[in-house]
């Protein structure tokens, strides 16, 4: 009974052909975008996808993985980016990547904090206790004026952002920044998602009491997923104050921030790395492809206003047709897809 | 399920892709209106409005533009600005900052190529995001009434202009008003005053500036937060209640405002000792609340009313040829509308100012910009307007980006707005240094080196 029991672990029948995907997707978005990218395509399509990845891949570690249910994603988001201007603004010999790194292990603090509920209530209840930190939260913030060093709006603005001395305060070097970013903490992530941490986070979330039986402490998991998932929140957060909008106020964290990550692993498929970046993509896409589609089909002969609720309408109208038709998310539909593309070469192979 | 069906999906999802992508690279897909059509590609001033006309700041979004929009369209039919079209696209921002930033990268650049003028988002929170793009590409920033208050500085931002009003002379213009209520502003001394706010970047802008005025005019300032949007206050104006304050300022924005007036009511709080600041002032802040409304105070920089020669023009020219851009006609002249007038109004005004320097030609952003800080309106240019009364006389500097800061104060009779004092001046002299000192702050936090403005 010292090991696991195998079905947890999800092992690919074909690990060859998923890794040369991601091997090829990971130079595609280092140089494709640079040969025909524009200031639009980096800073409005390809910064803000990248980082609501990893945000959804941070509340996926805590829900996919780990089974804890949380709305309070955009709390550990907006821990993550004031720590980080903080500390960059009042600690001399921070750099903003340094800061960056700080201010997530400081989200990771606040999220085994307010993780400890995790260690006696469940589902519904849990909810009810991140939500908490979703309203304390923005609320701190907004109400003490030290968090953004007195501004009398309470908007924070982002410092140029340079590396090594370096300016990269352009839309392409503000991409680059960001996928670096993104890239090395998802690599760090999968690999510890398949590691024994890993599978001691789907042990408890399968069964938690099966598991304390095979020896797994479910509090310390529990309250490791918490710091793991708030981490990534946390330089999701910074990123998307630094490298994305350039200022970041308490309110930009709401808890329609805290949905949106939500919908992302729901929509791309919880206990999935790659689904992440798949929900993170549909949901800032769809809203823009619609509108352009919109506007260019029947922009001149509607009314704007009646025009922007229809696009309301279809945009949920397609996410509730896209859960039901696959509740697993996008990542299993792009599996099948695969699965099947590659059992055709299989049997195209068999006939020669 | 079964293989077909998972492939049909499939097909979907890639078609969602294959909309989406092109969208990204060719980013001014989205119609480019006006003058574009029948003007030779890249020969008209192009303007991009990242506007909203859905979500709880509907009615401000779609007045506004629809003004604008309105204003342009009469330039237009008047042979543009020298000979020179206007054309414009629009994006729906929903007041929302991502979605105003996504606007911004899709819209700055024209499809056709025609120079971008000026960016106009109305919105405090787009503003800030988009401030230091503005910069960076070379666009004037145009906040008018609202934005950054110490944008005033022009040393520090070049390239943002909070015009007419911005919010620290707000503030102080009705301290003065209240001032001159009592009898004199030294009369103010050991009164309470309650300030209502909106929880977002601009209801909180102000809260320095009134603790520096009330401990200068001896007033006991208490302030109290809603939460956006502000359609539950029932605890806050219990609260206000409770403190019994002389007046109360409302700085509102959107469904805020009638729900502040309705629950005052309710709670028995007057409603002529509500002032409403510049973002509560219109026909879409009152009506809603009914009875409730009668006696509430405002301040506007833009009285309501379709009386103005300018307006009889656009009715003339745009709404009675039936190309008005306002869904519902009924709206024309409301305060929103004529804001977006007004805003018109300054803009092609720069753009006259430039061209008068630059050549009649399509400018580009940083001539415009040279318009915006050399732009003088005086009351012979208002006449000629046709904007007597609509419109402040206004006159910009390199040091000096705001220009007016005046208002003046109306009141709700239940259907409409009565215009009941004169142009209450701010004290600017007053307010200059604590805005240069917050520019300087920030010029600092950003390293930037401040334009020499005694030399320009």
């Amino acid at each position: 009974m010292a090991t696991l029991p195998q079905p947890l672990v999800s092992t690919h029948p074909r690990t060859a052909l998923p890794a040369l995907i991601a091997s090829v997707a990971i130079v595609a978005a280092a140089f494709l975008p640079f040969a025909i990218g524009s200031d639009y395509l980096f800073s409005a399509i390809l910064v803000p996808v990248l980082i609501l990845s990893l945000a959804g891949l941070g509340l996926n570690i805590l829900t996919g993985y780990a089974g804890q249910l949380s709305l309070g994603s955009a709390a550990f988001m907006a821990i993550g980016a004031f720590a980080t201007y903080n500390i960059n603004l009042r600690l001399p010999g921070f750099s903003l990547l340094l800061s960056i790194i700080a201010g997530g292990v400081i989200a990771a603090a606040f999220g085994v904090l307010f993780g400890l509920p995790s260690l006696r209530v469940k589902g519904f209840y849990l909810i009810a206790s991140t939500l908490a930190a979703q309203f304390f939260v923005p609320w701190a913030l907004s109400q003490y004026g030290w968090f953004t060093n007195g501004d009398a709006s309470g908007v924070i603005s982002a410092p140029p952002l340079t590396l090594a001395g370096y300016s990269l305060d352009s839309p392409a070097g503000r991409y680059a920044y960001t996928l670096a970013i993104v890239a090395v903490l998802t690599l760090l992530a999968r690999n510890l998602i398949h590691s024994p941490t890993g599978r001691a986070w789907m042990a408890v979330r399968d069964m938690d009491l099966a598991a304390a039986a095979i020896g797994i402490s479910p509090g310390r998991t529990k309250l490791l997923a918490f710091a793991v998932s708030s981490f990534l929140l946390g330089v999701a957060g910074a990123l998307w104050a630094f490298t994305y909008l350039g200022t970041v106020e308490p309110a930009g964290f709401d808890l329609d921030r805290s949905f949106q990550v939500l919908f992302v692993i729901i929509i791309g498929g919880l206990g999935s790395i790659r689904g992440n970046f798949l929900g993170a993509a549909f949901i800032t896409l769809l809203p823009i492809a619609l509108s352009l589609a919109g506007a260019a089909i029947v922009g001149p002969v509607l009314d704007p206003a009646l025009l922007e609720n229809a696009q309301k309408v279809i945009f949920g109208a397609l996410i509730i047709f896209f859960l039901v038709a696959e509740p697993d998310g996008l990542t299993r539909l792009l599996d099948r897809a695969l699965r099947t593309r590659s059992s055709w070469i299989g049997r195209s192979k068999s006939r020669q | 399920m079964s293989k077909t069906r998972s492939r049909s999906l499939l097909i979907l999802t890639a078609a969602t892709a294959l909309v989406a992508l092109p969208g990204c690279q060719k980013k001014a897909e989205t119609q480019q209106q006006g003058a574009a059509a029948s003007t030779a590609p890249g020969k008209s001033q192009y303007f991009p409005l990242q506007s909203y006309r859905v979500g709880p700041y509907a009615a401000g979004g779609s007045g506004f533009f629809g003004g604008f929009i309105d204003y342009m369209q009469l330039i237009n039919a008047q042979g543009g600005i020298n000979g020179v079209p206007l054309s414009w696209a629009e994006c729906e921002t929903e007041y929302d900052v991502e979605k105003g930033v996504e606007c911004y990268e899709r819209l700055k650049k024209s499809a056709d190529g025609s120079p971008t003028a000026a960016t106009n988002p109305l919105s405090v929170g787009i503003a800030y995001a988009t401030l230091d793009r503005s910069t960076a590409d070379k666009i004037p920033l145009i906040t008018i009434n609202h934005g950054r208050t110490d944008s005033t500085d022009g040393s520090v931002f070049p390239y943002v202009f909070p015009l007419q009003l911005n919010p620290y002379s707000e503030v102080s213009a009705i301290f003065n008003y209240i001032g001159t209520r009592a009898g004199g502003i030294d009369k103010l001394r050991g009164k309470r005053i309650v300030v209502l706010y909106h929880g977002s970047p601009y209801g909180k802008e102000t809260n320095g500036v009134i603790d520096t005025l009330a401990a200068k005019y001896g007033v006991t300032v208490e302030k109290i937060e809603v939460p956006h949007p502000g359609n539950e206050q029932q605890s806050q104006w219990l609260k206000i209640k409770q403190s019994n304050p002389e007046w109360v300022i409302l700085r509102g924005w959107g469904v805020m405002n009638p729900v502040a007036l309705k629950t005052a009511r309710k709670v028995g709080f007057p409603a002529d000792h509500i002032i409403g600041n510049i973002w509560s002032n219109s026909e879409e802040d009152a009506a809603p609340a009914g009875d409730a409304a009668k006696g509430f105070i405002s301040i506007t920089t833009h009285p309501s009313g379709t009386s103005f020669p300018i307006l009889q023009r656009i009715k003339a020219d745009v709404i009675d040829k039936g190309k008005g851009n306002l869904s519902d006609p009924k709206r024309f002249g409301t305060v929103y509308y004529n804001l977006g007038v007004v805003n018109g109004i300054l803009n092609v005004e720069a753009i006259r100012v430039a061209q008068a320097k630059f050549g009649k030609r399509p400018l580009t952003g940083e001539e415009v910009r040279w318009g915006f800080e050399n732009l003088d309106i005086d009351a012979a240019r208002l006449k000629a307007l046709g904007a007597v009364g609509l419109v402040q006389p206004l006159k910009l500097s390199c040091s000096d980006h705001e220009g007016g800061g005046a208002v003046r104060f109306q009141q709700w009779d239940g259907a409409k707005w009565n215009v009941i004092s004169d142009w209450v001046q701010a004290d600017r002299p007053l307010l200059r240094p604590i805005i240069e000192a917050s520019a300087k702050q920030y010029a600092r936090e950003k390293g930037i080196t401040p334009r020499d403005c005694s030399k320009s």
